[in-house]
Formats: structure tokens, C-alpha cells, sequence
């Protein structure tokens, strides 16, 4: 994919709020949000119908936590990255994040340019693969 | 109500109130500001029409609860309000608690927010404080771009480990 290409993102987190916050941050061509979801089972159910290159998601969640499904995702659509977002960003738990799968983390809150940066690296990581 | 501690205790909550950032922007749609240091007072609330309350339970080498609350000036959009409360407070505690950690090493997490809509359990939370040996709180007022709201956060919590701070 080019410079131009638009790519598909997924945002998963149980806060509306947050999805929102984070859908007007990526209000351009280049990103093309598939789907929200607010827990683990309607992420897995989008993924299912639509194939996303990068699945944002938040860590702490209802019943499934965000790293369980990251690592459900990355057993599962090994086509999709994902970049794993909390306000809780002890060192363990972003060991946990990378160890399930995640390629990137970032705390909340975050600024548009930081998530935009953290997408953007992981596209040129897989754009290379 | 205000409680005795001991030195040991009240370093530990000099450190706690340290790890509390004085202002957080959120998303920038609204800022978060504390009005006045984490002191030792245990507040009985009651959940009014006008307030909005929410839980987050704390588990790992402090466990217990943080109880949030809000009071609107109307009920007209409660629920734009609660929400971006709820997710204002989640990035305070996390900050909070990943701040804490760096500067202690007592590491706790938060639980997902639940809103708390009867006076009943409120109640009841109140009636524990005695269960607890750290129960304390603070004031922050959530700027939002309407509107101004004065928050009051209250920790009921026990340090489970004994550690150097």
C-alpha cells in the first residue's frame, strides 16, 4: 500500500466517550474506521465480517480484558495489528500487552499526533513485512 | 469524619497525593483541575438526583474501592456528562495508580467503572470505612467546554504489603 492508501481501523473500548474521542481524531482519508465496539465479542464479531489492518484497544474491559483479545485476534486475523491503549500503563501490563501480540502502546490520554505517530509506525512495520 | 493515622500511614498518603496529577486534558474536551490536596476525610455521600457516582474497585497491593461522584446543574444532558466523567475519571486513576507505582512500587489496577445508582450500596460502603486503614479524599472540578463541575473522589482502601516508600 502507498501513500494514499486508506487504511481499515477498528476501535474497541467500553467507553463511548473514548471511541468517539478517538473516531474525531481519525476523521481522514487515509483511515477508514470499520467498526466500534465496546467489548471483546463485538470486536471479534466485526472482524469476522470485515477484515481491519489495525484494531485499537482500550486494556481494561467487561468480561474479556483488551489483552485477551489481542491475543484472540492475533491467533485469529493474522492480517490484523493492533495497538493496545490505557491510562494504566504500569510496566507489567505493557509487558502483557506486547507479549499477547500488541504492537504498540500508548497511554491515555493521548494526543491526536500520538496515535496518528503509533498508527502510522505500524503501518510502515507491516507496509515492509 | 476525620481519622488517626500514624507516620508511616500519612507518608504513604503524602506519596498518594503526589501521584494524583494537579491537571489532566482529556482529549482535549475538557480538562480536569484539583481544588484542594488529598486529605484524610472520610465523607458519608448520598447518591442525590443531581449527582452521578461511580466505582472503580482497586485490586493488587492496595485493594478497595475509589468511589467518584459528580454534581450536575441540571439533568439535561446527564448522560454526555456521565460519560465523559466516567472516562475522565478512568484516565485520572490510571494515571494515578501508574504514578504510584513508579514512585513506590505498590502496584493496583482499577476494575471497569460501574455507575452506582442506590443509596443502598453507598450506604453500605460507608458503613465499611471501618474495614479499611486508608480512606481518604480529594476535589478536582471537570471543565468540560459548557460547563464547569465540581468532582469529589474518595479512597477506601487497604495498603496489603508493607513496603519501603
Amino acid at each position: 500500500m502507498d501513500a494514499q492508501s486508506s487504511y481499515r481501523i477498528l476501535v474497541v473500548d467500553d467507553s463511548d466517550f473514548s471511541r468517539n474521542s478517538i473516531t474525531q481524531m481519525l476523521d481522514n482519508p487515509r483511515y477508514n474506521i470499520i467498526g466500534e465496539a465496546a467489548n471483546a465479542k463485538e470486536a471479534m464479531n466485526i472482524l469476522k465480517d470485515r477484515k481491519a489492518n489495525i484494531a485499537i484497544i482500550d486494556v481494561v474491559m467487561p468480561e474479556i480484558s483488551g489483552i485477551e483479545l489481542t491475543e484472540k485476534i492475533t491467533d485469529n486475523f493474522k492480517d490484523t495489528y493492533v495497538i493496545m491503549i490505557s491510562s494504566l500503563a504500569q510496566e507489567n501490563i505493557i509487558i502483557d500487552s506486547i507479549s499477547a501480540g500488541a504492537s504498540d502502546f500508548v497511554q491515555k490520554p493521548f494526543t491526536k499526533e500520538t496515535l496518528i505517530n503509533a498508527i502510522e509506525k505500524v503501518i510502515s512495520n507491516f507496509t515492509e513485512e | 469524619m476525620t481519622l488517626e493515622y500514624g507516620r508511616e500511614t500519612l507518608n504513604f498518603i503524602h506519596q498518594l497525593h503526589q501521584s494524583f496529577e494537579p491537571e489532566v486534558n482529556i482529549y482535549n474536551q475538557a480538562v480536569l483541575r484539583r481544588v484542594a490536596p488529598l486529605n484524610r476525610k472520610a465523607q458519608l455521600f448520598q447518591k442525590e438526583k443531581d449527582t452521578i457516582v461511580i466505582l472503580f474497585r482497586l485490586s493488587g497491593e492496595i485493594e478497595g474501592q475509589i468511589v467518584c461522584s459528580l454534581k450536575v446543574k441540571s439533568e439535561k444532558n446527564i448522560d454526555s456528562i456521565r460519560s465523559l466523567f466516567t472516562e475522565s475519571m478512568n484516565i485520572l486513576l490510571g494515571k494515578f495508580l501508574t504514578q504510584l507505582e513508579d514512585e513506590t512500587g505498590f502496584m493496583s489496577i482499577i476494575s471497569i467503572p460501574e455507575v452506582l445508582e442506590d443509596n443502598e450500596k453507598i450506604k453500605k460502603l460507608s458503613e465499611s470505612f471501618s474495614k479499611y486503614n486508608l480512606i481518604c479524599s480529594t476535589e478536582y472540578e471537570l471543565h468540560s467546554l459548557s460547563d464547569t463541575y465540581p468532582c469529589h473522589i474518595q479512597m477506601i482502601a487497604n495498603k496489603k504489603s508493607i513496603k519501603e516508600v
